[in-house]
């Protein structure tokens, strides 16, 4: 299980590593590694070239701005979870990438990688599209944001043009007092994610719901933004949430090795429902604790 | 230990009574010897080994289930620069002879496959090459075209008229169908007045070690001597058998023993990559490592587990007691049969587990499809019939309604029974089976469960408990891999264990062992806390090494849960050899009657005389270097070696209406697990889980514990996650650990371990072997206690894996 002859480059600049990009050779970068690697081992991914972006230099911080972050694209998934300022501005972002692999994975993959490799299970992306972030990108050309919410395309499939290097992850200021959470089901602990549900409810001064948002992933192409303005006014009771069975009822989920497109169908309104609670949950002990 | 005369001309050896003041080593609870090498990273497995000059091996698999090989074109990938050699089947049928085979009929399986393929990933071509990249590129450049042909997937297609076969020559894909009957099965049923009967699935799983089969074959054109390094291979019991196939004199064979990182079994024969090395090796003329990538591992290893489909029935009193027990099994063996089908040779030694059932009978037909073979994976076919019986044993206890814990108590064999004859003929040698049943119910408090399990379910959550039984038979006969033939080729009856003990001059103690290397096994912390207990050293100043083939005594290595038992018996003999010499040199030497010494902290001295002794190394010294002071008619040196046969083997009976005895050394378990269902989602939580386990005489609690705690985990790997996944074309989709799911460490509940010891009255020190019993249990302990979770839905569980998706279908139909 050795990967297939490539040629390897090490830039220490985003320029450099564009402009090694640019060449049109099948150059692809190389990150944290998690995913590519084993794939080239298998020769199922068989890039003429690496681009190891490792050590190109200021892409690895994370920066808070009135309540938005930045965050750049060789930022470590665990880094991300552990950062204290982007849990309390965006607690979705910890919630929902806690579940990406195991400890040492998450020490190893990037953000920049997660979202240029789209997998479907990926957890931050379903966080980046609930969260309405843009994805920055740069190629020889200059530089170019698209928003999560059309940069995710279907399996594997991005708005990155070839060439182009994701750079990082704007996410703008929540409303204040969002609650958020995040569920999963996977064949094991932090296995793939079979199914999963991103939500954030924001409350109003009386305790009711005033935006929310819910994303779901693996029931459809791409993380998938369920329509819950209905929930706008509601408490979240039962009545409002059985509302969402005809948002869910039209998913026609994809099967696959693992499970069957019947499965994710029946437990997608269930993470759905069960995130959305607590999401609402915890949005009332911030209003509480304020 | 005494020999004599046992039935049917079985020779026991039986343990002399312990010592006066009980044992000082055996039984006392040591970090293992083996683990700071291996966990330090000094462990040198195979592929941190390196000869000068060596080359690498890379495999080309088939991508087809079933299909024909039309040509194979390696002119592009010998052209490629750094390539030695592309060898394709033909040039191993030119050079060598077939795998060797125990199994039935016409079915030939070669190193690599010529004419055609018969499962997906069957090797089709190796390359050698400077170094593993250039191989691998190689392979790619092999151009074989195939002619596919229809595949075979279901054995119940298979064995229809018409339906593709897998070998032409032997005409069906039927390879064995027979049945066994003990006792009045058919009146027993009549005369029951109930019964239960289920049909069950135990879905095809391996092993699964980290460490993969590699080998480095150094063939050596001077000497015609073939080394081969492998992490794994029985010497004495298999090795001869790899000689015939690389068509050289068993002499000229030299296996070198190196550690493996796991087995589980899945290396019990081992055939394929030492073979495969040592012929690549002959081709090259310099030393090949071949060491398997993952995905080969799981595609072409031999898949280890067992593929069974079940009719199977218990027929009982109203009162609950067991009467009789059917059992109708078509076995999916894949395309070929090597070890036969002594996977159910292992059920059969018991196949009533701990109860009292008196009729009993077995079918089986093994048949053939485009799949890899079985091997051996730990429980050896005796974990599915405990899952199969428990499983029954449960639905009786619904069908009566009386109380699962209740109704094997019932029918649990009596302490005073033993030894117990069980129908098949094989006996049970020791036990206590109650006593096991009060100390789990007591760990775990049994009724305070009972009652949060129904204060759960009246808040409508899903808690459940699974009560489940084991025993744990160990120390195979090798009568078991042929009495299911009327007239098997070859009847072998032994299946020793040796160990060589010497004493250098400075008094340390080594000890050679005589089969490969440990698998992840404790075999120099079993055999250092023996020799420990013998000469009342410490036992980490035991050194512990394996002999290479050339130099080896009989040996089996490990398999059936035998090493530990037979190994002790090898160091007993070995041992009372050494200390007689030893007592001889020192009663000359201390003016004392040798019944009057003692061995005692590293020396040899007059009991109740503390000044009166020699160390070790003063009767050491006297052996090796002063042959004037020794008695006249002793030789210098100081060393000893026994073999240590099965103690107790009787033969079949011609018409195998008794099978003999053949796995008698027999513990006993008992799991009680706590779970709780989520049924929306088909989450399994564990609230509760211990395992206690009676393996006669235990060596050294922690391995043993490791030993339960390792085989419950892989149990649930098989009732929960486990199971090759085909298409329609018969290629396995989940040939990585990406979707083959184990177990992960964040997946296995606490497990408290406890032990009670019922001697065995045969082997040394009364030991029995313990490395099966934990899968014996957990996948019958799994279906039990979510199938009782699930209490309120009306399931019953008949097929494994147990998956989310199988629960949240139950629960939302």
């Amino acid at each position: 299980m050795k990967p297939a002859p490539f040629e390897y480059h090490a830039p220490s600049s985003v320029a450099e590593a564009v402009a090694l990009l640019g060449r049109g050779d099948g150059a692809q970068v190389l990150a944290g590694g998690q995913s590519l690697v084993p794939l080239m081992k298998a020769r199922t991914v068989r890039p003429a070239a690496l681009v190891d972006v490792n050590g190109v230099a200021g892409l690895d911080a994370i920066e808070e701005r009135d309540g938005a972050l930045q965050i750049g694209a060789l930022v470590r998934l665990q880094a991300l979870v552990d950062h204290p300022g982007a849990a309390r501005s965006h607690p979705l972002l910890r919630e929902a990438v806690r579940h990406a692999g195991h400890l040492a994975t998450r020490h190893r993959g990037t953000v920049g990688g997660s979202l240029a490799y789209a997998a479907p299970w990926a957890e931050l992306t379903a966080a980046a599209v609930a969260l309405d972030a843009t994805v920055e990108l740069r190629s020889p050309s200059g530089p170019r944001s698209v928003p999560a919410r059309s940069f995710f395309r279907g399996p594997h499939q991005t708005a990155l043009q070839p060439g182009e290097l994701v750079t990082g992850l704007s996410v703008p200021a929540q409303p204040p007092g969002a609650g958020a959470a995040f569920h999963e089901v996977s064949a094991r602990y932090r296995d793939y994610a079979h199914v999963a549900a991103a939500a954030t409810v924001a409350v109003d001064p009386a305790g009711a719901c005033r935006a929310a948002e819910l994303v779901l992933l693996r029931v459809a192409p791409a993380p998938h933004r369920v329509d819950v303005s209905g929930l706008v006014g509601t408490r979240l009771d039962d009545a409002a949430l059985g509302a969402l069975d005809a948002a869910l009822a039209g998913l026609d989920p994809p099967g696959d090795v693992e499970v069957s497109g019947a499965h994710r169908r029946r437990v997608a309104p269930v993470l759905a429902r069960r995130a959305l609670r607590d999401a609402f949950a915890r949005a009332g002990e911030h209003r509480e604790a304020a | 230990m005494t020999v004599e005369q046992g039935p049917n001309g079985a020779r026991i050896a039986r343990e002399t009574a312990p010592p006066q003041g009980g044992r000082r080593w055996i039984g006392k609870r040591l970090n293992r010897v083996e683990d700071p090498r291996f966990l330090r990273g000094q462990g040198r497995y195979i592929d941190d080994i390196k000869l000068p000059g060596m080359a690498h091996a890379a495999v080309l698999g088939s991508p087809h289930a079933h299909a024909r090989i039309v040509s194979i074109d390696t002119r592009a990938a010998e052209r490629l620069p750094g390539v030695i050699a592309v060898v394709t089947g033909e040039d191993v049928a030119a050079r060598a002879a077939p795998l060797p085979s125990f199994g039935a009929g016409e079915i030939v399986q070669d190193m690599i496959a010529t004419e055609k393929v018969r499962y997906h990933g069957e090797t089709v071509a190796a390359v050698i090459a400077e170094d593993r990249y250039v191989a691998e590129d190689a392979c790619e450049l092999i151009d074989v075209v195939y002619e596919p042909l229809p595949v075979v997937l279901d054995p119940f297609t298979a064995r229809e008229d018409g339906a593709p076969l897998v070998h032409e020559a032997l005409g069906s894909n039927t390879a064995y169908e027979r049945t066994f009957t003990f006792g009045a099965v058919d009146d027993a049923f009549a005369a029951a007045p109930r019964s239960v009967r289920a049909r069950l699935r135990w879905p095809r799983s391996t092993g699964m070690p980290m460490d993969t089969n590699g080998a480095i074959g150094d063939y050596d054109a001077g000497t015609g001597v073939v080394t081969i390094h492998a992490n794994s291979m029985n010497f004495t019991y298999f090795l001869w058998l790899l000689a015939a196939t690389l068509k050289i004199p068993a002499s000229k064979l030299r296996l070198v023993p190196v550690g493996a990182g796991g087995s589980f079994g899945s290396k019990f024969f081992m055939h394929k990559v030492p073979a495969l090395a040592g012929l690549l090796s002959m081709i090259a003329g310099r030393p090949v490592k071949y060491v398997e990538d993952r995905t080969a591992h799981i595609l072409s290893n031999d898949h280890a587990g067992s593929d069974r489909h079940y009719d199977a029935a218990l027929a009982f009193d109203d009162d609950g007691t067991f009467r009789a027990l059917r059992i109708d099994c078509v076995d999916d063996y894949g395309a070929y049969l090597q070890f036969g089908t002594g996977t159910h040779g292992n059920a059969l030694s018991q196949v009533v587990g701990p109860y009292r059932i008196q009729h009993v009978e077995y079918s089986l037909a093994a048949v053939l499809t485009n799949k890899n073979q079985q091997g051996a994976y730990r429980g050896f076919g005796a974990e599915v019939s405990n899952w199969v019986l428990e499983r029954l044993v449960d639905l009786a206890a619904r069908e009566l309604d009386v109380d699962r814990v209740e109704i094997r108590r019932r029918n649990l064999i009596g302490a005073d029974e033993f030894p117990y004859r069980t129908p098949t003929g094989n006996i049970y040698d020791s036990g206590n089976y109650q006593g096991v049943l009060e100390q789990v119910l007591e760990a775990v408090d049994y009724p305070h469960w009972v009652a949060e399990r129904d204060r759960a379910r009246a808040e409508g959550r899903h808690v459940g408990i699974g009560v489940v039984a084991s025993n744990e038979r160990s120390v195979f006969s090798s009568t078991e891999f042929w009495f299911w033939f009327d007239e098997p080729d070859f009847t072998p009856t032994s299946s020793p264990e040796s160990a060589s003990l010497q004493i250098d001059p400075t008094g340390r103690i080594v000890v050679t062992l005589h089969s490969q290397a440990q698998w992840g096994n404790s075999p120099e912390t079993v055999v250092s806390q023996v020799v420990a207990e013998e000469f009342d050293v410490e036992p980490d100043s035991v050194l512990v090494t394996y002999a290479d083939s050339q130099h080896a005594l009989p040996g089996t290595g490990p398999g059936g849960s035998r090493f530990t038992v037979m190994v002790a018996g090898a160091v007993a003999g070995a041992s009372s050899t050494l200390k007689q010499k030893i007592r001889r040199i020192a009663a000359d030497k201390l003016e004392a009657n040798e019944d009057d010494l003692e061995f005692r902290n590293g020396a040899v001295g007059v009991i109740g005389t503390p000044d009166a002794e020699l160390s070790l190394a003063d009767v050491a010294m006297t052996a090796y270097m002063f042959r004037l002071d020794l008695p006249p008619d002793m030789e210098s040196g100081l060393s000893a070696q026994s073999t240590y046969d099965h103690p107790l083997t009787t033969l079949p009976s011609g018409d195998r209406s008794d099978l003999g005895i053949f796995y008698p050394f027999v513990g006993h378990a008992w799991h009680i697990a706590v779970v709780e269902v989520d049924p929306e989602t088909g989450k399994v939580d564990f609230l509760r889980y211990a395992a206690v386990h009676d393996a006669g005489t235990v060596v050294n609690p922690q391995s043993l514990d490791g030993q339960i705690i390792g085989g419950t985990v892989q149990g649930l790997g098989t009732a929960l996650y486990e199971q090759y996944l085909y298409d329609d074309q018969g290629r396995v989709r989940n040939a990585s650990f990406e979707h083959y799911h184990l177990p992960s460490s964040m997946d296995v509940p606490r497990i408290t371990v406890g032990h009670q010891e019922t001697p065995s009255p045969y082997t040394a020190y009364g030991i029995k072997g313990a490395g099966e019993g934990g899968r014996m249990l957990t996948p019958a302990i799994l279906s039990a206690a979510i199938e009782d979770a699930l209490q309120p839905y009306g399931v019953t569980i008949t097929t494994l894996p147990i998956t989310a998706e199988q629960i949240v279908a139950w629960t939302t139909a």
